[in-house]
């Protein structure tokens, strides 16, 4: 089982830049219409952009006006890679709920 | 770990399993009430602020996601959940997805979630099942497997789902 690479996670870290690719993943998008889907400003949507492919997530092509973004196959070339970053999300996730029930814990002992 | 994931390719779900030392009871508060919700539900740096959340079957949670300190309103994130099954303490199911700030849904974002709450002596064990979305999901996941390139297949993929359509 392929793991994901620890700089395409912390791209993915955040929530805007899921979406972002969550919506590639329908095929390539200029930037303006990634910004207006997401409802994004297009700074906002160019800046996630440039991260992402920094990562190496995704690449834009020049295309009349704009910059059309597509995913890049290499990072996603399956679902596995992309089943893993849910995982990944949810593995934070419970760990996180597991970190709050103990200090609830903890509250309710030292309350006693 | 503690933590056992399932990665059901076959269903195109997700299957998150862990043990709580906690009740079932304090672990559902967790999940349903706003005032334990904003303390993890959040990725790791971001807060959740709690607008409603509307607990029965077709009630709404709606909530903001945004880093915790200095940020652009445009980086925050409003999720819109509507519940289904709301059978206090052992079994929660809601759709999950993402709204604009207006509250109006993104179109694909909502994501079925089934949360299942078990006492198992002294322990709690809670299963989260998330499901890919639709059939179209389905049928692009399959293509993603037998073809390479990425962008290619949903090209097909597109052409065919545009045929099917028709």
């Amino acid at each position: 089982m392929s793991t994901v690479e620890l700089g395409v996670l912390t791209a993915l870290a955040e929530p805007n830049r899921m979406r972002i690719v969550e919506l590639l993943r329908d095929g390539p998008r200029p930037v303006g219409e990634i910004a207006e889907r997401l409802a994004l400003l297009q700074p906002q949507a160019s800046r996630h952009l440039r991260i992402l492919s920094e990562a190496g997530l995704v690449q834009a092509e020049r295309r009349a006006q704009s910059r059309v973004y597509h995913l890049l196959p290499e990072a996603f070339r399956s679902l596995e890679a992309w089943l893993n970053t849910f995982a990944e999300i949810w593995e934070e996730r419970t760990d996180r709920l597991d970190a709050y029930l103990s200090e609830l814990g903890a509250d309710e002992e030292s309350s006693e | 770990m503690s933590v056992q994931i399932t990665k059901d390719f076959d269903n195109n779900r997700l299957i998150v399993e862990r043990f709580y030392r906690a009740s079932a009871t304090v672990v559902w508060a967790c999940w349903t009430e706003a005032g334990h919700l904003r303390h993890w539900w959040g990725p790791h740096g971001w807060l959740v602020d709690v607008f409603e959340l509307d607990l029965r079957p077709g009630g709404l949670w709606r909530y903001r996601l945004r880093p915790d300190g200095q940020h652009d309103l445009e980086d925050e994130q409003w999720g819109r959940a509507v519940y289904r099954v709301v059978d206090e303490p052992r079994r929660l199911e809601f759709d999950d997805g993402f709204s604009d700030a207006a509250g109006n849904l993104i179109v694909g974002s909502s994501m079925p979630t089934a949360v299942r709450i078990d006492d198992q002596q002294g322990r709690t064990n809670v299963s989260i099942t998330v499901e890919f979305t639709g059939s179209d999901e389905l049928a692009r996941a399959e293509a993603i497997g037998m073809v390479e390139g990425f962008s290619d297949a949903l090209e097909r993929l597109d052409t065919l789902t545009t045929e099917m359509g028709e």
